[in-house]
């Protein structure tokens, strides 16, 4: 499903991110990226989001060479994934039904669709009885639960979570991991980036780590080595 | 694209004023000042060219007079005269003829026509002095030898050419204030949008990460500049009508400077510029600011 072959990265600054990293992620694998900081997990993530280039190698997402997509192709290739970041991002202003359908709103889909689809991925993540609250009424927990079901109302086919649980306490983090998990159950390919080791050694998911831009072990059912 | 996307762009595009209402305001009074600057130079140009004209119009005739010229000397001027492009009408009038113009005038009472105070004339008609087609006509009357070895004294000819000269300037003037005032609009238009995506920077950001196109995270901003430039251009339009419409009132109540354009003329041919002009900064303006932000 996602290939990377023999993708380096050095950024404009001449530091090397990644290199000569290659590796295959299949249809419903859920996979661990982690490392210490500045090895490399975000820039790998950047480069599957198309937020930057390889200076050397190929990405391939379902055997579809991606890595020179024209810029007014990117948006259709980010539709296919969902994204959770490690602060929640979500609209201040904007309640908890208006946060997930905005990213419904924002790909053009019509009203019908938005009042079937958004309610369904509240029930998912336990939050449809909070979904005329506003983010500053829920606690960390829950905002990244309305980000999950953000990430997923479009149906993506893969979900990449960045420290998902970074700013969470340990069992609101693991909450967040079963949710990931159930997700991932339903077909769903989903890769993390993250520090959380107790949550990766127990969940026995592939573990792929990055130290110095290069991929040091990839396990399948491994854990925090370090 | 459909109703709904259109719809939501439109809602997206006030709630960002609601939000930002001191930026709108901002924006919507440098707009203002900056359309009532454009609106204002046209107005001086209309009416420039209205003076103009009327003044062009007066002085397309112009008068040579001759020292004594013979009956073959006439025949031959005027028939050189009628070569020259530009030239629609020609009259030869008589020492004699000129005396009676100026005693039927008041302006020969002391003077008989025996003092030789009075020469011979040739009056000319010229067409489209306001193309500025008055210098090489000189230039040709000027290169009958037959006329030009003859010549006393001409009247018309500086004058008009100063009108031309002036209707020149003006209008070159005009027409560069005006281009230096758009690009000062587009500028005000850039920062009021520019102030209006940084505080929505953290909604466009997760708008592309989602999967959001260019297009669409553009439109609500491109919307909320027009709604700014269009906003400013009417209330230009209705200041105009107020302040400009009475002076123009006044002036024709009083039989004052002849050549002011009336309001309604103004209005209309002004309306048409301040809205292609708010149209275009409004557009121009903020698509330039929100390029930056959508390399996400």
């Amino acid at each position: 499903m996602i290939t990377f072959e023999n993708i380096s990265k050095t950024y404009a600054t001449g530091i090397e991110a990644v290199h000569d990293v290659s590796l295959e992620i299949e249809k419903g694998d859920f996979a661990f990226f982690i490392g210490p900081s500045g090895c490399g997990k975000s820039t790998l993530m950047k480069l599957l989001l198309k937020e930057i280039e390889p200076t050397v190698g190929k990405i391939y997402i379902n055997g579809k060479d991606i890595t020179h997509m024209p810029r007014k192709n990117i948006p259709y290739l980010r539709r296919s994934m969902g994204i959770v970041f490690q602060d929640f991002r979500l609209l201040q202003d904007k309640t908890v039904y208006e946060n997930v359908a905005f990213a419904m709103r924002v790909i053009e889909a019509n009203s019908k669709l938005i009042k079937k689809q958004v309610p369904n991925a509240l029930s998912l993540v336990g939050l449809l009885n909070k979904a005329n609250m506003y983010p500053d009424e829920l606690s960390g927990g829950e905002q990244q639960r309305v980000a999950v079901a953000r990430a997923l109302v479009n149906n993506p086919m893969m979900l990449i979570a960045d420290e998902p649980t970074g700013n969470l306490d340990p069992d609101t983090a693991w909450e967040i991991m079963s949710l990931l998990n159930d997700i991932n159950r339903r077909g769903t390919t989903v890769i993390v980036a993250t520090h959380a080791k107790e949550i990766v050694d127990k969940m026995q998911k592939r573990v792929i780590e990055i130290d110095k831009g290069v991929i040091h072990s990839d396990i399948k059912k491994g854990v925090y080595t370090k | 694209m459909n109703f709904n996307t259109i719809g939501y762009w439109i809602l997206e595009s006030i709630e960002g004023i609601k939000k930002n209402k001191k930026t709108f305001f901002i924006g919507l009074g440098t707009m203002f000042f900056m359309l009532t600057l454009i609106g204002g130079l046209y107005i001086i140009y209309l009416n420039a060219n209205s003076f103009m004209g009327d003044v062009s119009e007066s002085e397309s005739k112009v008068e040579i007079f001759v020292n004594d010229v013979t009956e073959d000397d006439v025949t031959i001027i005027l028939s050189k005269l009628y070569q020259i492009d530009g030239i629609s009408d020609i009259e030869y009038v008589t020492a004699e003829q000129n005396y009676e113009d100026a005693k039927a005038l008041g302006l020969a009472e002391a003077i008989s026509v025996e003092d030789n105070a009075f020469h011979p004339s040739f009056k000319l008609t010229i067409d489209n002095v306001k193309n500025g087609n008055i210098s090489p006509i000189r230039n040709a009357i000027h290169g009958i030898p037959e006329l030009y070895e003859k010549i006393h004294s001409e009247k018309g000819f500086e004058t008009t050419e100063t009108v031309i000269k002036w209707a020149i300037t003006v209008r070159v003037v005009t027409w560069t204030l005006l281009i230096i005032f758009i690009l000062i609009g587009c500028f005000i238009m850039m920062n009021s949008i520019k102030l209006a995506l940084y505080s929505r920077r953290k909604e466009i950001s997760i708008m592309k990460y989602v999967g959001a196109t260019d297009r669409f995270t553009k439109a609500p901003f491109i919307i909320e500049g027009l709604i700014i430039a269009i906003l400013a251009a009417c209330i230009t339009l209705i200041v105009t009508r107020l302040v400009y419409g009475g002076l123009a009132e006044f002036a024709e109540a009083n039989k004052m400077f002849s050549f002011v354009v009336p309001v309604n003329e103004v209005l209309g041919s002004m309306s048409i510029l301040l809205f292609v002009v708010a149209v275009g900064i409004g557009t121009i303006g903020s698509s330039m600011s929100i390029s930056k932000y959508l390399d996400v």
